[in-house]
């Protein structure tokens, strides 16, 4: 029996997201092969810690559940897991992860679309079938939608002509800790696996800085490119708004700020298709608690 | 047959047994003192042009050899379930062992006897293969022999994906004795033995020494000392470390209990193997932090064995 996509859910955190258009789940196991003198190859064996990889493609019609800030500003997922499924026959059966980390949020938007939102994940706990089998127990937030008018981008260091098309990303580099599983000599006298197996991390880690990049496409009006020498002395430092607000009321839907960012790049396009364009990337830096500037 | 043996065909044999073999490495150096005779002295430079008339060497004792092997550790190097296996004289030390030499070795296409366990050790990881290395002391010579292969078709080896460790400073659980979540990042372990050579005159005397290779050997390999050592790598150090190598939380030093360190080591399958311990002092302890890692504590633990 297979199952069409009006018959998945797909659960993050307690959440139906709404606006997904595919996931994708995978693991892979790293073996070692073992060879011995005289004999050659005898077996390969698992040598490695095994880790999963879940990626989420989505169209951004809310205001993202994953977007959620502590107090003082910075995105839950840079420090939390996050566990999630794919349901299926009647929320029965499913594919589900435990203990997942954030590793790349990204959102672009070209001129008549709604703005994608990719999101990729390492997975340190479980992975598979009959994982976190449980219906959304959390209300997902109202749908809005945006439209090209209420996007808009905000440089403060200068006003920006017609945007055409922006993407933001946050990459986040984690690092596992691995440690041996513990037991005491009772479990051993009596053929007992380790009362604590440590098969999961004991740690995850975010190494900072958190990258932020940052990149539009302009129609050229008043904007001109810098001079590649001037702005390798003088490296200005920038903060970069991407504000997504609701079509209909103007609300704010989602918006990605990049502190203190620096133009790294800039690109001039002109073609017989169409109007110059500039295209700007802007490179950030985000630490864990010594605020960059 | 091709002038250089390959690794699939070099067999490694300890004690007549078939070993799985990562790697070996066998040497052998003889002992020789350098003899220099002076002459024809020029005494019209004062002696300033002693030319050396003669220059020979001279063995200072009999040839010995070393071995160094590293291997996969099975459940049938060791004694399982307290039943001694028949090759547990290969790697285990241990107080009361036989003065006996191995016989029957094989490298590659060289055989030689009269060899005798200097070290044995093994080092944790998490998720890895446990590989153990073992080093012999080897007196006499060694032969030729065509080379050989065997065969294992399966293999159930240490693996550290089911193997455990424990940690009890005074014994006291290290977790309780630091008061917070203790996990270890790595374990190893090593155990050493000093062993004296004796040797008769008389028979070390005899031409017919030089009548083999192996020329003299030594009458008897005794066990002077055995001492076991095994550290740890993990998140934390022993607080009040003491200067006789104990923890001491309370204000009595006298009477408190050794420290200990244990690997409960595991098959894949989930077999046991053999359990390793080291119960005595804690010889030294540091603790690292550098950029791009973690603060890392080091434990080491020593016993005297013998």
């Amino acid at each position: 029996m297979s199952f069409s996509n009006y018959e998945q859910t797909v659960i993050i955190d307690s959440i139906a997201l709404s606006g997904v258009i595919d996931v994708n789940g995978s693991y892979g196991i790293s073996e070692r092969p073992i060879k011995a003198a005289g004999v050659g190859f005898i077996d390969a064996l698992v040598d490695k810690p095994l880790e999963g990889n879940f990626t989420m493609n989505r169209k951004m019609v809310s205001n993202d559940p994953l977007l959620k800030m502590n107090v003082v500003g910075d995105y839950l997922y840079d420090e939390r897991y996050i566990s999630g499924a794919i349901l299926f026959d009647n929320n029965t059966k499913g594919f589900g992860f435990t203990k997942a980390r954030v590793t790349r949020y990204s959102v672009s938007c070209t001129v008549g679309d709604l703005p994608d939102i990719q999101t990729d994940f390492t997975v340190f706990g479980n992975l598979g079938s009959g994982v976190m089998i449980q219906e959304a127990t959390e209300t997902h937030p109202p749908i809005q939608f945006p439209s090209q008018g209420s996007i808009s981008v905000n440089v403060g260091d200068f006003t920006v002509d017609s945007i055409t098309d922006f993407s933001y990303s946050r990459g986040l580099n984690l690092q596992p800790v691995y440690a041996l599983p513990r037991g005491t000599a009772s479990d051993f006298a009596s053929a007992d696996p380790a009362s604590v197996p440590n098969l999961d991390p004991v740690q995850v880690d975010t190494l900072y800085p958190i990258e932020t990049d940052i990149n539009f496409t302009m129609i050229a009006h008043e904007y001109q490119a810098r001079r590649m020498k001037d702005n390798l002395q003088r490296a200005p430092k920038t903060d970069v708004a991407i504000e997504i607000r609701d079509s209909q009321d103007n609300t704010m839907i989602n918006s990605f700020t990049g502190k203190n960012v620096r133009l790294i790049g800039e690109t001039t396009s002109a073609s017989v298709d169409g109007e110059l364009t500039i295209s700007l990337t802007y490179k950030g830096y985000e630490t864990l608690h010594n605020p960059v500037s | 047959m091709t002038p250089f043996l390959r690794f699939e065909d070099g067999k490694i044999t300890l004690g007549n047994k078939d070993i799985l073999a990562q790697s070996a490495q066998l040497s052998f150096a003889p002992s020789l003192q350098t003899e220099r005779v002076y002459g024809n002295v020029n005494q019209s430079t004062l002696g300033s042009s002693i030319e050396t008339q003669s220059r020979t060497f001279s063995p200072k004792a009999g040839l010995k050899g070393s071995l160094a092997v590293t291997f996969i550790v099975n459940e049938e190097f060791f004694a399982k379930d307290s039943t001694v296996n028949n090759i547990d004289s290969l790697f285990h030390i241990k107080s009361g062992m036989s003065d006996q030499p191995i016989n029957g070795n094989r490298v590659g296409r060289y055989l030689f006897d009269n060899m005798y366990l200097k070290s044995f050790g093994f080092s944790m990881q998490p998720f890895g293969v446990i590989f153990a290395k073992a080093e012999y002391d080897i007196y006499g010579s060694l032969r030729k022999s065509p080379s050989f292969r065997f065969q294992k078709l399966s293999i159930d080896p240490a693996h550290a994906l089911k193997s455990f460790g424990e940690v009890k400073a005074s014994n006291i659980d290290m977790a309780t004795y630091v008061g917070n979540q203790f996990e270890l990042n790595s374990l190893e372990y090593n155990i050493l033995v000093e062993r004296k050579i004796h040797n008769h005159i008389r028979a070390s005397e005899h031409t017919s020494i030089n009548t083999t290779a192996n020329s003299v050997v030594p009458v008897r390999v005794s066990t002077e000392s055995i001492e076991a050592q095994m550290t740890i790598k993990g998140n934390e150090i022993v607080k009040n470390l003491n200067p006789l190598g104990d923890a001491q939380s309370g204000g009595v030093a006298d009477g408190l209990s050794d420290s200990s360190i244990a690997a409960y080591i595991y098959s894949l399958a989930g077999d046991r193997i053999a359990s390793f311990s080291c119960t005595g002092k804690i010889m030294s302890q540091s603790l690292s932090i550098a950029e791009g890692q973690y603060s890392e504590g080091t434990i080491t633990v020593k016993e005297i064995i013998k």
